[in-house]
């Protein structure tokens, strides 16, 4: 073998299991990377190498001794640090929790770990969650490994950059506009945002209550089914999460896509995106219907209002969590998220109820599409990680933000709570990764899963590797 | 739709120090409105949707002390 940490979780998982391969040995090659290459990056910010290693002796006697917990058993990961871990400093990515160390850990790194996950350290964030670039942290910009002069995406951006350069197999992140979607897509790795309600996002810093969600950043759709397996679920923490059935995620991918209805959308997704996106996605559809599925064209009503409402969303509920530091610690904040935390207080309280309220229109449009389709695709971005510190782009002719065109595409699926998955889909002429998102009904993780992975069993974009 | 008037730095001076009790410079707030009028623009447009009988997509659960329920 030549390297163990370019194999998948599901690879890794089964060499634990049958003991061709060790968690040690997994742990001590990836801490092994990260010290030769996590500077090209800045992906970890807080390493625990000895306590990682701990944790996988301790992983592989359990195994030897025939406990084995399950998949992700001495597989080795890493959180973003917007997760509480206990004893172990959790920053946001800022200065005003600088030197913060949580007693508790985040739900999900509870239940990571009692699933036998071995921590390798925490992850660059974009502070606080509240951009999508991460060129904006007390760390310092995350760089994407494709590209050092370019950014990761965000916020999630050590995580997205962390598993794409095989840093770690797997990492948690969060998504409130697009935020474990798009460093996914930036990265060329894939990212499963679940469905709002799906999973708890206890001990993870809040960006905005009602659409902040939690979820993996990985190298393939089976080892994102692997990786959220243990994380659904009431916690008696977080009162949002569903108590409903988990399906087996990994179980119910069987590469057969025969007959599923695949939607695509007639505006705004692909008509506002750079053309490689647009015919990246295209040809992605096209694999999947040469799959089986059938495809055909939909309209989702008023999505164009989707960025309006967002932008309301986050400077409402971003200033009211801020409050009590804007005013007396205000300068501990980065230039940009101190900018937007200060413009939050000029928002109404109707138009933030008219944002409210959009999105109850938006999921009914959504849903009378998906009484129609099974899921809906699209290009994951409307354009590629572009260099750190741009902040305009021309998209077809029409100079925009950045931050205003990164969020189009993975925005109105946070708005509505629907799960989205996005994956590789090619590369463009500036040699940065294109990505693919699919879409489904609530709750349907599974649906969006199998989809990925029968694409990604056509196909080998996600089984390529930046730069060494 | 009611017709709004453009923002001024003033405003947002008196905004910040007066309602929100976090005040700024007057560069802060001319640059604030140079940004939030461009902001208000977009937000505006949320006034003119078909919303009228739409209920606010907001979760409000009882906070029962049993379940601990953080709602």
């Amino acid at each position: 073998m030549s390297d163990i940490t370019e194999l998948s979780i599901a690879e890794l998982s089964q060499g634990f299991r049958d003991k061709s391969l060790s968690p040690v040995a997994a742990a001590e090659a990836y801490l092994a990377r990260i010290s030769t290459h996590n500077d090209r990056v800045n992906a970890f910010v807080t390493l625990r190498a000895d306590e990682a290693l701990a944790e996988a002796k301790e992983a592989e006697a359990e195994i030897a001794g025939g406990n084995w917990r399950g998949p992700l058993h001495g597989i080795p990961i890493g959180h973003k640090d917007l997760y509480q871990t206990a004893g172990i400093r959790s920053t946001a990515g800022s200065r005003v929790l600088e030197n913060d160390i949580p007693n508790e850990d985040a739900t999900a790194v509870a239940r990571l770990k009692a699933a036998g996950a071995v921590m390798l350290g925490k992850l660059n964030t974009h502070e606080y969650a509240y951009g999508p670039t991460n060129d904006s942290s007390m760390f310092g910009p995350c760089r994407n490994p494709w590209d050092n002069s370019r950014f990761s995406g965000g916020s999630s951006g050590g995580s997205g950059a962390a598993v794409a350069l095989r840093l770690c197999a797997g990492a948690t992140g969060s998504d409130t506009g697009g935020s474990i979607r798009m460093p996914a897509a930036c990265c060329g790795i894939t990212g499963l945002k679940p469905t709002y309600g799906r999973s708890s996002r206890a001990g993870i810093y809040p960006l905005c209550w009602t659409m902040d969600h939690a979820g993996p950043l990985t190298r393939s759709a089976e080892d994102a089914a692997l990786m959220y397996q243990p994380l659904p679920g009431p916690d008696g923490r977080d009162a949002t999460v569903a108590d409903r059935p988990v399906p087996d995620y990994a179980g119910a991918l069987d590469g057969n896509i025969k007959g599923l209805k695949i939607g695509v959308p007639t505006h705004y997704f692909f008509d506002r995106a750079l053309p490689e996106n647009e015919t990246a996605a295209r040809e992605a559809i096209a694999v999947l219907e040469g799959l089986g599925a059938e495809v055909r064209e939909v309209d989702i009503a008023h999505i164009d209002y989707a960025a309006a409402a967002a932008m309301v969303l986050y400077l409402s509920e971003g200033t009211a969590y801020h409050d009590d530091h804007i005013a007396t610690i205000g300068e501990l904040y980065t230039d940009q998220v101190r900018l937007f935390l200060e413009l939050g207080n000029y928002v109404l309280a109707k138009d933030y109820l008219h944002a409210q309220r959009y999105r109850t229109l938006l999921g009914h449009a959504m849903a009378d599409v998906l009484a129609e389709v099974d899921v809906l695709a699209m290009p994951a971005l409307p354009l590629t990680a572009q260099p750190i510190g741009q902040e305009m782009i021309d998209i077809r002719g029409q100079s925009e933000s950045v931050f205003g065109a990164i969020l189009r595409n993975t925005e109105p699926f946070d708005l509505t709570g629907l799960p989205a998955l996005v994956m590789p889909c090619g590369f463009a002429s500036d040699g940065m990764p294109l990505s693919l998102q699919i879409a489904g009904r609530p709750f349907d993780e599974a649906g969006i899963l199998k989809v990925g992975h029968a694409f990604q069993q056509a196909t080998d974009w996600h089984k390529r590797r930046p730069p060494d | 739709m009611n017709a709004r008037s453009p923002i001024k730095a003033e405003t947002l001076k008196s905004v910040s120090a007066e309602l929100a009790g976090q005040p700024i410079s007057s560069e802060k707030a001319a640059a604030h409105a140079e940004i939030f009028e461009n902001i208000m623009q977009m937000i505006e447009t949320l006034r003119e949707l078909p919303i009228k009988d739409v209920e606010p997509a907001v979760i409000f659960r009882p906070v029962e002390r049993d379940g601990e329920d953080s709602a």
